[in-house]
């Protein structure tokens, strides 16, 4: 009992510090408010120059020469206050801050800007929309943004667990981050669990062949494929085998329908499955292979065929399970590999899993989407390695002591 | 051939004609070797090789529309844009090889360095460097390194930097272990005994014996980081401006682009298959040689 208390402590401040660092990372490294909401201010489309370090928008005018930036951390101003500011210089005000040529009045090098400007939705020329900036503020609120990191920290943890995920802004009208990876998950899941399945299915029968022929031609022939196999990068792979299966050959789909029947939809996630699975099962192999040739110069084998029993019951009912505890635990930390390999190769086999969602979202920049989706691998691996410890203790009870 | 080989010598003391054929490197660690010297080589020379300028675009009306396939002139063929997928191969893995090898120098470079910290100093250090080390190995690294890579810039150094980052806990996990073993050991002992103080013991004593697993390791570690750099490039996140195999390889890879002209894939993939071979497989022999055994690899 007490191991198991422990297990699950280590497992749970494992999710929380790779958490802290996914969420940390996303909020120190790259900008808070950005990061939530995206090109807001779609800097693209002004005319001025649009300080992504300060979201300072210069509008179409020209008034104060050199880009205003603005820096956040500044206090907010009141309404109608007025300040000076010299070319170049720093404005205070957030995202929301918005000069039009009109408010700016210059003298020489100085401009003094009426900040009644820079008020959320006012005096924009070719910036935001003004209820893009109320989207500004929702989100700040949304997102906690005015507390401190930590702060931020646990309340956006809270909101994750209890399955609110944010909002995407990638375009408008798209539903929100949960949605999106409820419509996504459960096909990454197939294609992991297919892959995983195949693998072991090839996998023990391999290392069986191979262990019981010990370095014959058959068994070097074997190590030598597992090699290439486990050398050659998935993706290269995927292409491959595209090329010669759906393409040239024509037996599988070329892409991948999520509204056809479950039955088909297996079949025709055979490929992106097989592209993980043979390398992965290459890796099974040789693992599993060593260890029933130590099994099988163990004693009670030797005593096993003494007593007549065939080879092949040798090898299945006596050497495969005291050979299986470190394909057990290879198992569980090589899913981790297969989540990511699964991620490149549903882009190639183009399947709209995880993996399809996470490129689309890192090319608008979504970053709501690639925080959910990096939180749920990280913690699908995390608790794939629990469950491989609770398969382990339960082969062999020794472990826990 | 490979570690189960070695795995085998390990458990089976009793055979001593055994262990000295395997403590030969053999004919194909050296072509290995040579293929790795050669694409390095066609790599660094590429401007000097008098291969075809990798951006121009070789149309010919004879043929027609590009992509043109493989011939005498284009032995990999053209791409849409009718440049030579050969010599933009070789200048790709001038990019590849760069990020593979400056990723795994720095992850040598922190991970050794925290790695024998940890385990020459144990205590509380070696107890936080663990842990950080645990952290960094329950991301599925690919997950990792599409975070920052998300967040960063993708200039040629940052993605070389952050497979780096990712390559310090396996190697430093490596390095710990490695000094563990060693620091129990005669002549360390004998270091201290003569007086040499940590410093000395580690750097003089402990890192030779680190290096060797490690170096075998790198070579791996090299292969993983040229793939992953390939992989990151199929999420789009791989470097932005210069050309890398794994662009290369993706921008034959869309299903059109597989029917008409698999040759603008399949190129690069030749090229960048062989490399990811040769360093696996010198990599294995070369830790079969030093018997280095599986420590959490």
């Amino acid at each position: 009992m007490n191991y198991w208390v422990q297990r699950i402590g280590m497992a749970l401040l494992l999710l929380l510090a790779v958490s802290m660092l996914t969420f940390g990372a996303m909020n120190v490294l790259g900008d808070p408010l950005f990061n939530l909401l995206g090109p807001v201010a779609s800097a693209g489309e002004t005319q001025g120059t649009a300080q992504t370090d300060g979201y300072a928008i210069q509008t179409a005018g020209t008034a104060p020469s050199g880009p205003l930036t603005i820096v956040e951390s500044a206090d907010r101003l009141e309404a109608d206050e007025t300040i000076e500011v010299a070319a170049g210089d720093v404005l205070p005000q957030r995202a929301d801050t918005v000069v039009a040529p009109e408010f700016v009045a210059v003298d020489g090098d100085v401009a003094t800007v009426n900040t009644a400007a820079v008020l959320p939705g006012v005096g924009v020329i070719n910036g935001p929309e003004p209820g893009q900036l109320a989207d500004v503020i929702e989100a700040e609120q949304e997102f906690y943004l005015d507390e401190p990191l930590p702060v931020r920290y646990v309340r956006w943890l809270g909101d994750f667990v209890t399955g609110d995920m944010g909002p995407q802004f990638s375009k408008t009208g798209e539903p929100p981050v949960t949605d999106l990876i409820k419509e996504r998950l459960p096909r990454s899941a197939l294609l992991l669990v297919m892959a995983q399945f195949f693998a072991t299915v090839i996998a023990i029968p391999w290392a069986l062949i191979a262990a019981s022929r010990a370095n014959s031609p058959v068994d070097r022939v074997s190590t030598f494929t597992s090699f290439l196999f486990i050398a050659l990068p998935n993706f290269a792979f995927a292409i491959v085998l595209k090329y010669v299966f759906s393409i040239k050959l024509g037996w599988f789909p070329q892409a991948f329908n999520a509204q056809d029947p479950f039955a088909s939809r297996v079949w025709q996630m055979m490929l992106p499955a097989m592209t993980i699975a043979l390398p992965a099962a290459a890796v099974y192999q040789r693992l599993l292979r060593t260890d029933l040739i130590t099994t099988l110069q163990e004693d009670f084998i030797l005593m096993a065929r003494s007593k007549g029993v065939s080879r092949r019951d040798v090898l299945f009912k006596h050497a495969l399970r005291p050979s299986l505890f470190s394909f057990i635990t290879v198992f569980g930390i090589n899913t981790g590999a297969l989540i990511g390999g699964a991620l490149v190769v549903e882009n190639i086999f183009l399947v709209p899993g995880l993996g399809r969602a996470i490129v689309e979202a890192v090319l608008v920049e979504d970053f709501p989407v690639v925080l959910a989706i990096v939180m749920i691998v990280a913690a699908t691996f995390v608790v794939v390695n629990v469950l491989v410890d609770v398969v382990y203790s339960l082969i062999d009870p020794r472990v826990r002591r | 051939m490979s570690m189960e080989t070695t795995a085998l010598a390990i458990t089976d003391d009793a055979a001593p004609d055994d262990e000295a054929v395997q403590r030969r490197l053999g004919a194909s660690f050296w072509i290995c070797v040579a293929w790795l010297v050669v694409i390095i080589l066609a790599a660094i020379l590429a401007p000097y090789l008098g291969l075809k300028d990798p951006n121009q675009n070789y149309i010919n009306r004879d043929l027609g529309r590009p992509p043109y396939s493989p011939s005498a002139e284009h032995w990999f063929g053209t791409d849409q844009d009718a440049r030579d997928v050969f010599s933009r191969t070789i200048y790709g893995g001038r990019v590849s090889l760069t990020v593979g090898f400056t990723a795994i120098a720095s992850g040598m470079i922190i991970g050794g360095t925290l790695g024998m910290l940890a385990g020459y100093l144990r205590g509380w250090l070696d107890r936080v460097i663990s842990f950080v080390f645990l952290v960094l190995l329950s991301f599925p690294a690919l997950v990792l390194a599409i975070l920052i890579t998300s967040l960063l810039d993708r200039k040629l150094s940052t993605i070389a930097g952050v497979l780096g980052f990712l390559a310090i806990a396996p190697i430093g996990r490596l390095a710990r272990a490695t000094t563990i073993q060693f620091a129990e050991r005669e002549f360390v002992l004998a270091a201290r005994t003569l007086g040499a103080n940590r410093l000395r013991i580690m750097v003089r004593e402990l890192l030779p014996n680190v290096l060797i697993p490690m170096g075998a390791l790198a070579l791996l570690g090299m292969a993983v980081a040229i793939v992953a750099e390939g992989a990151l490039a199929f999420l789009g996140l791989s470097v932005q401006k210069e050309e890398t195999w794994g662009k290369l390889i993706l921008l034959g890879a869309g299903t059109r682009d597989l029917q008409e002209a698999p040759w603008i894939s399949m190129g690069p993939i030749l090229i960048l298959f062989l490399t990811v071979l040769a360093l696996n497989f010198a990599g294995d022999k070369l830790r079969e040689y030093f018997d280095v055994r599986e420590i959490s690899l």
